[in-house]
């Protein structure tokens, strides 16, 4: 927990507690794993109930969902530290392990029940663009951690306006 | 919320700012990314709304011993997005899987919120000696495949297959010659029989000659057809031998004809 000392006359901000900060966390996790976990699971199981199979497996994902909910709720409560630019970085590198991952299964071809026809989808393109998103949250990660080396607790009065 | 009250300077450090630009360019590039994914597959969803319509196809006989199946295919984008990289396959073959004859269109681009007309042509060679030929006097089982392909949305390829059976109705099924002994006046009974199972009526002639082992012609014989879509076909015709030309051992060589084509059908060897 950062603890700075006197500071000249400017913003005012005030860091949560580490309880505050756990209890939030606790109730993030609600939601995260939600979005993380029990929506992509729901999806999935959703299509394999009408026998559409996708080439991702429900323990992948749910796997996934869970490290990157355990991530995110480590950071959030981490922010205040100098362990919440590596924890960012974590995240989105674990993000963009997982994304690398649905690339490489990124063309799927399935056979419509009851039918002859067969349909082939490629999605590739959209998995390459979503790229971006975890590798920009990581080159933020390697900012973050980079301004906490520098210059520890700068952020503080912008992330924790009083 | 609990914690002690600090005070910092007002200026905003610049790694915090381009840390924060960067978080905020990725939310907003995997906003964009979701909005557009959502109205991509809304307006894919749209075309379930209006299937593409396959005409009736029509079956008609080419001038180049050919069989043609014309039809045509109606697409409708009603969606926000073209349709780019627009084609279709596709290949035909006999029951046994030989191919017989394949057609195909594009690339093509179907502007959204646009229908458009494609049409569907699939000749099939029916010459004496090809696969083909079978389709003339056997009905059957043809093997269709259906190969699409097409970009929705400029960033997402898809393409269908379909492989199904469809029958088919031979336009002179079970086609069968019989030719009678000899008389003494030098003339063969020939009798022709066979069932129009196609959808067209066939009116012409059909000629059939009748060719010594030699190869020499021994004479022929005409009959004028009428034969709508699923009525026999059942006459007998004496046919006139050339002086010394027997035809045993030889063969019949049967010929279709109208104004605008003639088709040859199997020969069939005499005993």
């Amino acid at each position: 927990m950062s603890t700075p000392g006197p500071i000249p006359a400017g913003l005012h901000y005030r860091v949560p507690s580490l309880g505050w900060r756990i209890t939030v966390a606790s109730l993030r996790l609600i939601p995260l794993m939600l979005l993380f976990i029990g929506l992509p699971v729901a999806v999935l199981e959703f299509l394999e109930s009408h026998s559409i199979s996708l080439p991702l497996s429900i323990a992948v994902v749910t796997i996934a969902g869970v490290v990157i909910t355990a991530l995110s709720t480590a950071r959030y409560i981490a922010k205040p530290n100098r362990l919440y630019g590596p924890l960012s970085i974590a995240s989105s590198a674990f993000v963009l392990i997982y994304v690398f991952y649905i690339l490489g299964q990124s063309t799927y071809a399935f056979q419509v029940p009851g039918s002859d026809l067969t349909v082939h989808l490629a999605y590739t393109t959209l998995i390459e663009l979503l790229l971006l998103v975890p590798a920009l949250a990581l080159l933020a990660g390697v900012v973050t951690t980079v301004e906490d080396a520098r210059a520890p607790r700068e952020r503080l009065p912008y992330d924790y306006p009083a | 919320m609990s914690g002690p009250v600090y005070t910092y300077p007002r200026h905003v450090p610049p790694l915090y700012r381009i840390a924060r630009a960067l978080r905020g360019t990725s939310v907003l590039v995997l906003v964009l990314l979701i909005l557009f994914t959502a109205s991509v597959v809304y307006s894919t969803s749209q075309l379930s709304q209006s299937p593409p319509q396959v005409s009736s196809f029509s079956v008609g006989f080419g001038s180049n011993g050919t069989i043609i199946l014309a039809g045509s295919l109606t697409l409708n984008n009603p969606g926000f997005y073209p349709i780019q990289a627009l084609s279709l396959e596709a290949r035909v073959a006999n029951g046994s899987g030989v191919y017989l004859g394949s057609f195909g269109f594009g690339p093509a681009t179907l502007a959204s919120q646009s229908t458009e007309e494609f049409p569907i042509d699939l000749y099939l060679p029916v010459s004496t000696t090809g696969a083909g030929a079978s389709l003339l006097v056997h009905s059957q089982y043809l093997r269709i495949g259906l190969w699409g392909n097409a970009t929705f949305g400029f960033i997402f390829p898809a393409g269908i297959a379909i492989l199904n059976n469809r029958s088919w109705g031979a336009p002179f099924s079970n086609f069968a010659l019989n030719v009678g002994n000899a008389s003494v006046n030098g003339t063969v009974a020939v009798t022709v029989s066979f069932q129009n199972q196609a959808s067209l009526t066939e009116a012409g002639i059909l000629r059939v000659t009748v060719i010594a082992a030699n190869g020499i012609t021994c004479g022929s014989a005409s009959w004028t057809l009428n034969v709508g879509p699923g009525q026999q076909f059942d006459q007998t015709q004496p046919l006139s031998l050339s002086p010394g030309c027997s035809p045993a051992g030889g063969s019949l060589v049967t010929e279709y004809i109208t104004p605008g084509y003639t088709l040859p059908l199997p020969p069939e060897a005499i005993p």
